[in-house]
């Protein structure tokens, strides 16, 4: 698990997100979007070396944390958003650190 | 439009609160500004009287949520180009909050937490009701109405993580 961009915030961030996590690996992008405490989609099947940027939209804060600790965006704010790439296989139950009634899986193939 | 704020908002105290008919917008958003303030001054007041993590972790949440819906709310009044109106509710608002902090404060230990808990339930579950049955049918502003959904589905969130700190707590023994 590699985590490439933390905390990046708004457009400044979106593009600084980019250049960190585009080209250099070669690998899928993908999106997951938080709003209203809700994590969309909530189930995602992606394969190894996909990156997945996690964009905050509600006003309140919130986190897309591994529930194993493998992994961990941290604070997320309006707009910020954080991308981590996912290079093993396997499934991952993760949650908001703050409003640990928010859950969501992610399953990483081979 | 009618509506009640009971006496639960305010703990134990037997005041009913009627706001007048038809708030208009800028008291609507004075109102919402003021129930995110006073749940910030209560979550100050857990932080500075509680050592129990459950307690302490909630107020943590209620500060920094609260934080962040009124900061959003305050960039839309900025935006807006407006000023929200000081009204009868958000008085009446404010004195319970005052007269409910005094209680606490004379609290400690398992006392002060299950006082505490309980009135964040309570305190959530009526804002939450006028927001959500008053305020929101009420307000005009397209941008305002957003601002207050996006306000309850956040609050929403908080009573029932009040409802589980208070279960937590076993209060009842
Ligand atoms: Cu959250």
């Amino acid at each position: 698990m590699r985590q490439l961009t933390h905390l990046t915030r708004r457009r400044f961030g979106a593009l600084l997100g980019a250049i960190l996590a585009g080209p250099a690996l070669g690998g899928n992008s993908v999106q997951i979007e938080i709003r209203r405490f809700k994590f969309d989609p909530p189930e995602m099947t992606v394969p190894k070396g996909t990156t997945i940027t996690w964009i905050n939209r509600d006003a309140a804060p919130h986190t897309a944390t591994d529930s194993g600790g493998t992994w961990d965006t941290g604070e997320l704010r309006r707009d910020d958003e954080a991308a981590i790439t996912f290079d093993q296989a396997g499934s991952f139950d993760y949650v908001c650190a703050y409003h640990p009634n928010m859950r969501a899986r992610i399953t990483v193939t081979d | 439009m009618k509506y009640l704020l009971s006496a639960i908002a305010l703990g134990l105290s037997v005041t009913a609160v009627q706001a007048q008919d038809g708030m208009n917008d800028l008291e609507i958003a004075h109102t919402a500004y003021t129930a995110g303030q006073i749940d910030i001054r209560y979550a100050h007041l857990a932080l500075a009287m509680s050592d129990t993590p459950a307690v302490r972790e909630f107020a943590a949440l209620m500060l920094r949520d609260h934080m962040a819906v009124n900061d959003a709310a305050g960039a839309l009044i900025t935006e807006l180009n407006v000023t929200p109106q000081d009204n009868d509710l958000s008085q009446a608002l404010l004195s319970g909050a005052a007269q409910k902090r005094a209680e606490l404060s004379a609290l400690s230990g398992k006392a002060f937490d299950c006082a505490y808990a309980a009135n964040e339930l309570g305190y959530h579950q009526i804002v939450n009701s006028t927001v959500k049955d008053s305020f929101i049918p009420a307000v005009t502003v397209a941008p305002l109405k957003g601002l207050l959904e996006e306000a309850l589905v956040t609050f929403q969130q908080h009573e029932g993580h009040a409802e589980m700190m208070l279960a937590g707590l076993q209060c009842g023994n």
